[in-house]
């Protein structure tokens, strides 16, 4: 597993290197594509059923965009948050959840420096939490309607390869159906990610 | 024989399966009060489905709470996937009976408001049955009395699980048979001001028997207790 991973890594950075001889020699834009692949500790920014009753534990994300100018993207991406419940009871008998969530998205991106460039992104997407019932353990889930906003400042350390770290706002607009007392503590949650990750270019 | 045992064993616990609707949570509210109108504490109240399985049902509780200084009570829960609802609540302090009630209707829906459930008095009788005859022979009875409905009035959409069978009618009949030998008694308990009427015979069965004794006595206290010599 190492070994592939050595190899991973060895294929970018030549790519990269590679890539950068090409520059040298042809006037080439910046379009084409970049594949990140990432991890983020979550907040919660509000009092609602995720603030109250989860610990947030750590999420993951991979995802790719696609650069069809100079500065504009658009993108693709996948996110997994693991949660711990604290409040079973508040939240009517889930005893696990996991969030798992795919969404599309578009921004702009530009060099700041020789290696140092900024982007930030629009996203739009669907969030399936995936719970587990206290009594039983049988699976449901409970779905979103997401949006985000995430800038990003990465550090290329060639052509090839950079490394990230991102600020994702994202607001989950949630479809649970309940009585009316408990409608705005199941409606929303708004949470608050800083993540960090690797990105490839090709 | 094996694999058939393994296969029905698999299939009841397919059947006990109990799914739950996705996006849905079930709110229920209610208070309870005691015969007296005042607030009744500490009453367990959980929400319940059965599930029906190859050999036997399956009471899955997915909620439970006990009610407030105020008697009030408040459950959130997930919503179980086509079944119907059950509400028990239950006799911490002994001063009422337990009881279990359950939707008329299998259409669920978000929120359910039970409102002020008050109890109704109950009366508890004792039959001491006393042998001062010396007969052998057996005693048969009947006993019909009204079967203890806990609310006066249970809120729309809801009804009794009644415990005693052929109860639906509101009414119990309780038949019993036993030895004279030592002296007997019968634990039952009905409504508050209520009637029960006993029919008994000695020797042959009420069906049987040309002499069937008959009373009625007014439960008129909590707790009572009659004497029937033969």
């Amino acid at each position: 597993m190492k070994l592939y991973f050595k190899c991973f890594i060895l294929f970018f950075v030549l790519h990269g290197a590679n890539a950068q001889n090409e520059e040298e020699t042809e006037s080439d834009s910046d379009a084409g594509i970049k594949v990140f692949v990432g991890g983020s500790k979550p907040f919660a920014l509000d009092d609602n059923f995720i603030g109250d009753s989860y610990n947030l534990k750590y999420g993951a994300e991979v995802g790719v965009l696609y650069l069809f100018t100079d500065h504009w993207f658009a993108g693709a991406q996948v996110d997994v948050l693991w949660t711990d419940v604290t409040n079973s009871e508040k939240l009517g008998g889930i005893n696990r959840t996991r969030i798992i969530s795919s969404s599309l998205n578009g921004g702009y991106l530009t060099s700041l420096t020789g290696s140092l460039e900024f982007s930030a992104k629009l996203g739009f997407g669907h969030a399936r939490y995936a719970n587990r019932a206290s009594e039983n353990g049988r699976a449901f889930h409970d779905d979103a309607f997401i949006t985000y906003l995430e800038p990003k400042l990465a550090y290329l350390i060639n052509d090839g390869i950079g490394i990230y770290l991102g600020l994702n706002f994202r607001y989950d607009n949630m479809s649970i159906k309940t009585s009316d007392q408990y409608e705005d503590y199941f409606s929303s949650s708004t949470r608050l990610a800083p993540t960090v990750g690797a990105q490839f270019s090709f | 024989m094996k694999k058939l045992l393994c296969f029905l064993t698999a299939l009841s616990f397919i059947s006990c399966a109990l799914d739950y609707e996705d996006n849905r949570r079930i709110h229920l509210t209610g208070s309870l009060l005691d015969p007296a109108g005042d607030p009744l504490r500490d009453a367990g109240v959980d929400l319940y489905v059965e599930t029906f399985g190859f050999k036997n049902s399956v009471s899955n509780v997915i909620a439970s709470t006990t009610t407030t200084e105020n008697g009030h009570f408040d459950l959130l829960s997930i919503e179980p996937k086509d079944e119907i609802l059950f509400l028990s609540i239950s006799e911490r302090l002994s001063s009422f009976m337990g009881v279990r009630i359950r939707e008329s209707v299998d259409n669920h829906g978000p929120f359910y408001d039970l409102g002020e459930l008050r109890l109704n008095a109950r009366g508890n009788f004792q039959l001491n049955f006393i042998n001062q005859s010396g007969t052998e022979e057996m005693v048969f009875l009947q006993v019909k009395y009204p079967a203890y409905t806990a609310f006066q009035s249970l809120p729309e959409g809801w009804e009794y699980v009644y415990t005693y069978e052929g109860s639906e009618t509101g009414e119990v009949t309780d038949l019993r048979t036993f030895s004279t030998q030592g002296n007997n008694q019968i634990y039952l308990t009905t409504l508050l001001n209520s009637q029960v009427q006993i029919k008994y015979s000695i020797g042959e069965s009420l069906n049987q028997s040309d002499d069937i004794q008959e009373l009625v006595l007014d439960i008129s206290e909590s707790e009572s207790q009659y004497e029937i010599i033969f």
